[in-house]
C-alpha cells in the first residue's frame, strides 16, 4: 500500500509566517491538520485556505497534548511535524522518495537549520519530524515535547529535505521564550529534561547566570551520546564564555574533544574562547583543528561553517591581530571563497589591506583576484566604502560589478549608484540616473527621492530642491528631512529663516541638518576632481552651518557640540596613535 | 731610570706622523718606526725627527708587523701609538709616573676619537691598551685588531693591569678622506674574515668584525655577527657596551624599531646608566610613533651620570643630542615654549651644535619679531663669544631675517676671526635694510683675484636688478658671463636681464639671444634666493613677471619651495597657486594638503582649512604627524569660535557652550 503523509501543526497567532510554511509543504503531503490553540489574529483564516481540517484546541500549557491531538486527526500513514515559523526546503528528492528508499525505517530525523546566536550563521541539528502514524508513537512532555518511540523502532538521520526555521524579530522570540519559561517553572524541577529546557530558554533570554546551573545539572545527568548531550555541551560552553568563565569553558572543550575528536564545532568553540582572551597562537591551533575536521555527520548539533568559512574567518582574524598580514589575507580569501555570502571576512580583508596601502588599490585587487563573485558582495563593499567616506570608490565598486555581470542591474544597485554619485561630487549624474529610474519604475522610493533633493542641493539649485522637498511624503523621518532641507533652501534663497511647522520636532530637524553637514565634512575627493567637487560640499556644509547658527539658540548649541565632538574624536585619535597623555 | 720605547708601524702617513712623533719626542728614549711599504716620505720625516726607521714586508698581518717592532725595542716599557695619534701634552707627567710603579704590568689609557659629521664634529672617548712592560714573552696575537693583553695574562696570570685616564691621546684618524677610509675598511673586513675563519670562537674578533660591518653601513650583515659575538658573553666584558650600541643601532638603521626597543630594554637591565641606550631607545620610539615613550627615554638619557670611558659613549647622548630630540618632539606637538627651552638647553650644553641653534632661532620668528628674538636669545644662551655671535648671524641670514642678522654680523665683524664670506652676507643685509651704498662699498672691495669675487659680483648684479638699474645690471651681467659660473646659472642671469628690460619696457640690443631656462638644482637654489630677496623688499610685481616668463610648468619641481616662500611673506593666493600646481604632480602628498590648508587658515577660511587638514590626514597613512592632527583641531576650534560669535549676535541673551579649557 502506498504510504501517505500528513502534516500535523500547532499554531498560535502565526499569521505572518503560516502561509509561507504551508506553501513549502503543500506539495509534499496529502493531508493537513492545523490545530489552533487560541489565535486572536488571521491564523485560522489563512489555515482554512489550505485545508478544511482546522481545529481549535483548548490550551492547557501542554504541547504534547496538543501535538498528540493533531496526530489523531490525521488519516495518513505517516506524520510530518512542522511549526509555523518553519519552511520545508531542498525538496527535490521529496518526502515520498525517502519512504520508498527506506521502507524499513519507522522515523526520520530531518536537519533543522536555525539562527545561531552571535555567529551570523546557522545552527543545525537533527530533529525527529517524520514518522509512522502509530498509536504507540506519542509525544510526551508539556514543553520540549519529545516523541516516545518503542525500542524496536528504526530511526534514520537524513540530509534532505531540510527544515529551515526563519528568524523572527527579537520581541516575538522573547515572548515565546518567556512563555516557555513560564510553563517550565511550573513543572517538576528535578527532571533533567526540565533543566535542559530551562537552561536553553534562559540562555536565549540572555540570563546566563540563571541558565548556568540548569545546563550543568542537565549535563551531569545525561549519559548517552545523543543530540541532547551535544546541544547541552555547546550551550554550556557558550554560556560559560558569556559569563567570562573562560577556564571552565576551555575545560569542557578539552574534555569533550577527547570524546568526539572529529566534532569540529568543539574545536571552533575552543578557538573562539582563546580568541576572546587575545591568546591568538592557541586560538589558531584550535581553529586549524576545526578546519581539518570533515563536515560532521547529520547526527551532530552543528553550526554551519565551523568546518569551513567561520573557522577560516577566525584564522584570518587571529593572524591579523598578530600582524601576520599575508597569512591573514590568505585565510580571509579562503573564507570568502568558501561562502561569498558571509561578509565579515570581506570587510576585515578590505579594512586591513586599506590600512596597509590605500582603498583604491585594494578595491582593484579584490576584483582582479575574483574575490567579488556576487552582486551582494559588491553592494556590501559599496556600502562599506561609502560609510568610510570613499564615495568615488563606492561608485567604482558598483560599476565594476555591473561590468562583470549585467544581471546585477537591479533597482537597488541603481539606487545605490545614484547615492554614491551624489556624494562623489557628480550630482548631475545622480539626477540623470534617478530620472531614468522614475521612467522605468514610474516611481521611486522615499530614500531615492531624498537623494534627488540632495543632488539639487549640492548643485546649488535651491528653488528646485525646495520644490522637490515639499513633494516628499512618507514616514516622519522623511518629513523631518524635508523640513530640514526647506529651512536651508529658504535661507539660501530668501536670506530669512522659515519657522518649523508645528508637528515637526526641531531637534529632529537639527539632527538631519547635522547629518548632512557630517556627510559633507566626511567627503574624500579623488585627486583628479578635487577642485571641482570640493567646493560643492564646502558650500553645502557652509549653508548648513549658517542655518543652524541662526535658527535658534538650541540649534546653535547643537552645532557647537557637534564640532566639539569632532574635535574630541580627533584628539583621542592623535593621543592613541602617538601615545600622548 | 725607567726607559721608555715608542713602537709604531706606519705606511704612507706623511701628513700626520710629524705631529705624532713631536708629541712624545722628549718623553721617550727611543722611537722605533717600522715602515711596511710607504711610497711617500713617511720614513724620511720620521728619520729627520730622530726615529729609528726599519722596513718590514707587509703580509696582511698586523701582529707580525707589531711584534717585529717589539723585538727591536730596548726600553723597559713600551708605548704604542698610530701615526694619526698625538699624545695629549698634559699627560706627560702621568705617563712618567706610571712607568715607575713597580707593581703595574700595563695600562689602559684614554683615547679621544675625533669624528666629523655633516653638521658638527664630535669627540668620543674610549679606553685602549697601549702602555706595558717590555718582556719577550709578551707578543701580539691576531692578524687584525691585534691584542697583546691576552699574551700578558697568559704568561703572567698575576699581572696587575690598571686604567689610567690621566694619560690620553688624540686620534684624528677618522677625518681622513672618504675613499681612503673605504679602502681601509675593506682591508680590515678582509683581514677580519680571515682571522675569524681561524678563530671562529673568538668573541672579541667577531665583535670587531660586526662593528666594522656596522661602520661600513652593512647593517643586515652586522647584526648576526654582533649577536653571535654576544652569545654567552659576561656582561662586564669591556666591549659589551659598544657591541650593544652597534647592534641596536643596526636594527634602528633597518627601521626594525620593535626589535631595537626590545634590545634597548634588555641592555638597560645590565647597563642602566648607559646614555646611548636610552637615546637610541628614544629614536626607536619615535620610529613607531610613540611620543610618550620617546620622551621618557630621552629624559632618562639626560639623567644618566657622566659616562665611564669604556662605554665610548657618543658625545651628547646624555646632553645636547637628547635635549635636541626633546625639542623636536615638543615642536612636533606644537608645544613651542617647551621646544624653545629644550633647544636652548642643547645649545648651552654644546654651543657648536648648530642644528639646535638653527631650530631655536626659527621658532623665535626672527624675521617678524626681531626685538623679541634678540631678547630671548640673550636670556636663553648667555653666550657672547665671537664664534657664537657669528653662528647666530649666519643662521639669521640663512633664515632671511636680514635686519637682526645685520646686528649680529656687525658685532661679529669686530672680532678678528670674521671670515670673508660673512662680509658678503653683511653686505646683503645692509642692502635689504636700505643701506645700499655701504653694501656696494663692501662688495666692491672684493677684487678680481679674491676667491669670493664671483659671489660678490653676483650679489651686486642682484642688488641692481632689484633696484631696477638696467645699466648696472648689464655691466655685471657681462662680468658674470665671462666668469666660470656654470652655464645654467649664466642662462638664468641672461633671463633676469631680459626680463628687467621687458619690465621697464626698454629695448635690448639685437645681438642678445633669447635665453633658455632649465631648472637644475643650482638654479633652484638661486631662484629661491632671488624670490626671498625680492619679496623681502615687496617687489611683488617684478616677481610675478618673472614667474610668467619662466612659466609654472618649468617651475614644477620647486613649486612647493616657492609656494612656501610666498606663504612666508603673506602672499597666500600666490602660495596656493603654487601648492595646487605641486599637488597636481604629487596628488598623494599630505604635506601639500597641509600647506594648502594653511593658506586658507591664514585667510580665515576655517571650513576650507579644516577640510584640507582632514585630507592631509586621509591621504597618506605613513605621513601622519601629530602636527596634522593638532592643526585640524585648531581649525575646528577657530570654526567653533566663528559660530559662537555669530550665534551670540543672533541670540545675545542665551548662554552658549564654553570652549573646553585645553590649549588651542
Amino acid at each position: 500500500m502506498q504510504p501517505t503523509i500528513g502534516l500535523a501543526m500547532i499554531v498560535h497567532n502565526d499569521q505572518d509566517h503560516l502561509a509561507q510554511c504551508l506553501e513549502s509543504v503543500k506539495g509534499q503531503v496529502q493531508e493537513m491538520v492545523i490545530v489552533d490553540i487560541g489565535s486572536t489574529d488571521e491564523t485560522k483564516a489563512i489555515a482554512r485556505q489550505y485545508t478544511d481540517k482546522v481545529f481549535e484546541f483548548s490550551w492547557d500549557d501542554d504541547f504534547s497534548a496538543a501535538r498528540n491531538f493533531s496526530i489523531d486527526q490525521l488519516t495518513t500513514s505517516w506524520v510530518l511535524i512542522m511549526n509555523a515559523d518553519e519552511r520545508l526546503e531542498e525538496t527535490t528528492s521529496g518526502l515520498e522518495r525517502l519512504l520508498t528508499q527506506h521502507p524499513d525505517t519507522d522515523a526520520f530525523c530531518l536537519n533543522l537549520y536555525q539562527n545561531a546566536p552571535d555567529h551570523e550563521t546557522e545552527d543545525t541539528f537533527p530533529d525527529l519530524r517524520l514518522f509512522r502514524r502509530d498509536p504507540d508513537y506519542r509525544f510526551e512532555g508539556r514543553v520540549y515535547e519529545t516523541l516516545q518511540l518503542p525500542a524496536t523502532a528504526k530511526c534514520l538521520n537524513v540530509t534532505k529535505p531540510i527544515i529551515h526555521r526563519i528568524s523572527t524579530p527579537e520581541s516575538l522570540s522573547r515572548a515565546k521564550h518567556e512563555r516557555n519559561l513560564d510553563i517550565l517553572q511550573r513543572m517538576d524541577s528535578e527532571s533533567s529534561l526540565v533543566h535542559y529546557a530551562m537552561g536553553l530558554e534562559l540562555f536565549h533570554l540572555k540570563q546566563y547566570e540563571e541558565a548556568l546551573p540548569h545546563l550543568q545539572k542537565a549535563l551531569n545527568s545525561t549519559q548517552s551520546d545523543d543530540i541532547l548531550r551535544m546541544v547541552l555541551i555547546r550551550y554550556l560552553i557558550r554560556c560559560l564564555n558569556a559569563l567570562g568563565k573562560h577556564a571552565e569553558a576551555i575545560g569542557i572543550c578539552i574534555r569533550e574533544t577527547k570524546r568526539y575528536p572529529d566534532y569540529c564545532d568543539l574545536h571552533f568553540e575552543g578557538g573562539v574562547i582563546f580568541e576572546g582572551k587575545a591568546e591568538y597562537p592557541l586560538a589558531i591551533k584550535w581553529f586549524m583543528k576545526a578546519v581539518e575536521c570533515p563536515r560532521p555527520a547529520p547526527g551532530y548539533f552543528h553550526t554551519v561553517g565551523t568546518e569551513s568559512f567561520l573557522s577560516l574567518y577566525h584564522l584570518g582574524f587571529c593572524h591579523e591581530m598578530k600582524k601576520e598580514y599575508p597569512k591573514a589575507e590568505e585565510y580571509y580569501q579562503q573564507a570568502i571563497t568558501a561562502n561569498p555570502h558571509f561578509y565579515k571576512p570581506l570587510q576585515r580583508l578590505f579594512l586591513m589591506k586599506s590600512a596597509l596601502s590605500d582603498p583604491s588599490t585594494v578595491l582593484n585587487a579584490l576584483f582582479d583576484s575574483e574575490m567579488i563573485q556576487t552582486t551582494d558582495q559588491a553592494l556590501f563593499l559599496g556600502e562599506l566604502l561609502f560609510d568610510i567616506g570613499y564615495y568615488r570608490l563606492a561608485n567604482r565598486c558598483l560599476e565594476k560589478a555591473l561590468q562583470k555581470n549585467q544581471a546585477a542591474d537591479t533597482y537597488l544597485l541603481q539606487q545605490r549608484l545614484a547615492r554614491y554619485e551624489n556624494y562623489s561630487g557628480n550630482p548631475e549624474k545622480a539626477l540623470h540616473r534617478i530620472g531614468q529610474l522614475r521612467t522605468s519604475y514610474e516611481t521611486v522610493d522615499p530614500e531615492t527621492a531624498t537623494e534627488e533633493v540632495m543632488a539639487l542641493l549640492l548643485l546649488g539649485d535651491y528653488p528646485a530642491a525646495a520644490e522637490k522637498a515639499s513633494a516628499l511624503s512618507g514616514p516622519d523621518q522623511l518629513a523631518e528631512t524635508a523640513t530640514a532641507i526647506l529651512t536651508m533652501t529658504t535661507l539660501a534663497t530668501k536670506n530669512t529663516l522659515s519657522g518649523i511647522p508645528e508637528n515637526t520636532k526641531e531637534t529632529a530637524v537639527v539632527e538631519r541638518i547635522l547629518s548632512i553637514i557630517e556627510r559633507c565634512l566626511s567627503f574624500i575627493p579623488d585627486s583628479e576632481s578635487l577642485s571641482e567637487t570640493l567646493p560643492l560640499f564646502i558650500n553645502l556644509a557652509s549653508l548648513g552651518i549658517r542655518t543652524l547658527t541662526a535658527l535658534s539658540p538650541e540649534s546653535a548649541t547643537a552645532l557647537i557640540r557637534f564640532i566639539d565632538e569632532k574635535t574630541d574624536t580627533i584628539r583621542q585619535l592623535m593621543n592613541y596613535k602617538f601615545n600622548l597623555s | 731610570m725607567t726607559k721608555l720605547s715608542l713602537c709604531m708601524i706606519v705606511k704612507d702617513e706623511a701628513d700626520t706622523i710629524g705631529s705624532c712623533l713631536e708629541s712624545v719626542r722628549d718623553l721617550v728614549d727611543e722611537m722605533i718606526v717600522v715602515d711596511t711599504g710607504s711610497i711617500d716620505d713617511t720614513p724620511q720625516i720620521a728619520e729627520k725627527l730622530g726615529a729609528k726607521v726599519h722596513h718590514f714586508q707587509w703580509n696582511d698581518d698586523f701582529s707580525e708587523a707589531r711584534n717585529y717592532s717589539l723585538q727591536l725595542a730596548q726600553g723597559d716599557w713600551i708605548l704604542f701609538l698610530d701615526a694619526d695619534e698625538i699624545l695629549v701634552p698634559q699627560s706627560k707627567d702621568a705617563l712618567r709616573q706610571g712607568i715607575t710603579d713597580p707593581e703595574v704590568e700595563g695600562y689602559f689609557i684614554k683615547i679621544l676619537n675625533q669624528l666629523d659629521y655633516d653638521n658638527h664634529h664630535e669627540i668620543r672617548a674610549d679606553l685602549v691598551f697601549r702602555l706595558f712592560r717590555n718582556r719577550k714573552e709578551y707578543r701580539f696575537q691576531h692578524a687584525i685588531h691585534e691584542q697583546i693583553l691576552d699574551s700578558i695574562l697568559e704568561n703572567n696570570p698575576k699581572a696587575v693591569i690598571r686604567v689610567n685616564e690621566n694619560i690620553a691621546i688624540w686620534h684624528t684618524g677618522f677625518r681622513e678622506h672618504r675613499i681612503q677610509a673605504k679602502d681601509k675598511r675593506n682591508r680590515n673586513l678582509r683581514l677580519l674574515q680571515r682571522e675569524l675563519e681561524k678563530n671562529p670562537d673568538n668573541a672579541m674578533l667577531r665583535y670587531h668584525y660586526g662593528e666594522e660591518l656596522f661602520y661600513a653601513k652593512r647593517y643586515a650583515e652586522a647584526i648576526p655577527e654582533l649577536r653571535k659575538a654576544s652569545a654567552g658573553l659576561d656582561p662586564h666584558t669591556h666591549f659589551v657596551p659598544k657591541l650593544l650600541r652597534a647592534l641596536i643601532t643596526s636594527h634602528l638603521m633597518l627601521n626594525e624599531y620593535e626589535t631595537a626597543l626590545q634590545l634597548v630594554k634588555f641592555g638597560i637591565l645590565h647597563l642602566p646608566f648607559f646614555a646611548d641606550l636610552h637615546y637610541i631607545g628614544g629614536l626607536a620610539s619615535l620610529g613607531i610613533g610613540d611620543y610618550s615613550l620617546a620622551r621618557t627615554y630621552f629624559n632618562n638619557a639626560i639623567n644618566t651620570p657622566d659616562q665611564p670611558v669604556h662605554y665610548a659613549s657618543v658625545n651628547g647622548t646624555h646632553s645636547f643630542l637628547s635635549y635636541y630630540q626633546l625639542g623636536i618632539i615638543a615642536e612636533e606637538l606644537m608645544e613651542y615654549g617647551e621646544a624653545i627651552n629644550e633647544y636652548a638647553k642643547a645649545v648651552r650644553a654644546n654651543p657648536n651644535f648648530t642644528p639646535a641653534l638653527e631650530k631655536l632661532i626659527a621658532l623665535l620668528n626672527p624675521r617678524r619679531a626681531p626685538g623679541e628674538t634678540k631678547a630671548k636669545l640673550e636670556a636663553l644662551l648667555r653666550d657672547e663669544s665671537p664664534l657664537t655671535v657669528l653662528h647666530i648671524g649666519k643662521i639669521l641670514f640663512q633664515q632671511s631675517a636680514f635686519g637682526l642678522a645685520l646686528e649680529y654680523l656687525e658685532k661679529a665683524s669686530k672680532s678678528r676671526e670674521f671670515p670673508a664670506e660673512a662680509n658678503v652676507w653683511k653686505a646683503v643685509c645692509l642692502f635689504q635694510q636700505g643701506q645700499e651704498e655701504e653694501a656696494a662699498a663692501i662688495l666692491r672691495s672684493f677684487t678680481q683675484d679674491h676667491p669670493l669675487f664671483i659671489n660678490a659680483a653676483f650679489e651686486q648684479f642682484l642688488n641692481h636688478w632689484l633696484k631696477k638699474d638696467l645699466e648696472q645690471v648689464a655691466t655685471f651681467r657681462q662680468t658674470l658671463l665671462n666668469s666660470s659660473l656654470p652655464s645654467d646659472i649664466k642662462q638664468l642671469i641672461l633671463i633676469l636681464h631680459q626680463l628687467l628690460a621687458k619690465h621697464l619696457s626698454q629695448a635690448l640690443p639685437e645681438s642678445d639671444e633669447t635665453a633658455s631656462f632649465t631648472l637644475s638644482p643650482s638654479c633652484s637654489a638661486a631662484l629661491s634666493y632671488i624670490f626671498i630677496r625680492a619679496l623681502d623688499l615687496s617687489e611683488i610685481e617684478l616677481i610675478q613677471h618673472l614667474i610668467k616668463e619662466l612659466s609654472m610648468e618649468q617651475l614644477t619641481d620647486i613649486s612647493k619651495e616657492l609656494g612656501t616662500v610666498f606663504h612666508k611673506y603673506g602672499y597666500f593666493e600666490l602660495a596656493a597657486d603654487f601648492f595646487k600646481h605641486y599637488w597636481k604632480k604629487h596628488p598623494n602628498s599630505s604635506e601639500c594638503y597641509y600647506l594648502l590648508a594653511q593658506t586658507h587658515e591664514e585667510q580665515g577660511r576655517h571650513l576650507e582649512a579644516s577640510t584640507y587638514y582632514r585630507l592631509a590626514l586621509a591621504c597618506n597613512k605613513d605621513a601622519h604627524r601629530p602636527q596634522y592632527y593638532q592643526a585640524l583641531i585648531r581649525s575646528y576650534r577657530h570654526l567653533r569660535q566663528q559660530i559662537t560669535e555669530k550665534a551670540a549676535q543672533y541670540f545675545p541673551d542665551h548662554p552658549l557652550p564654553v570652549q573646553p579649557s585645553k590649549e588651542v
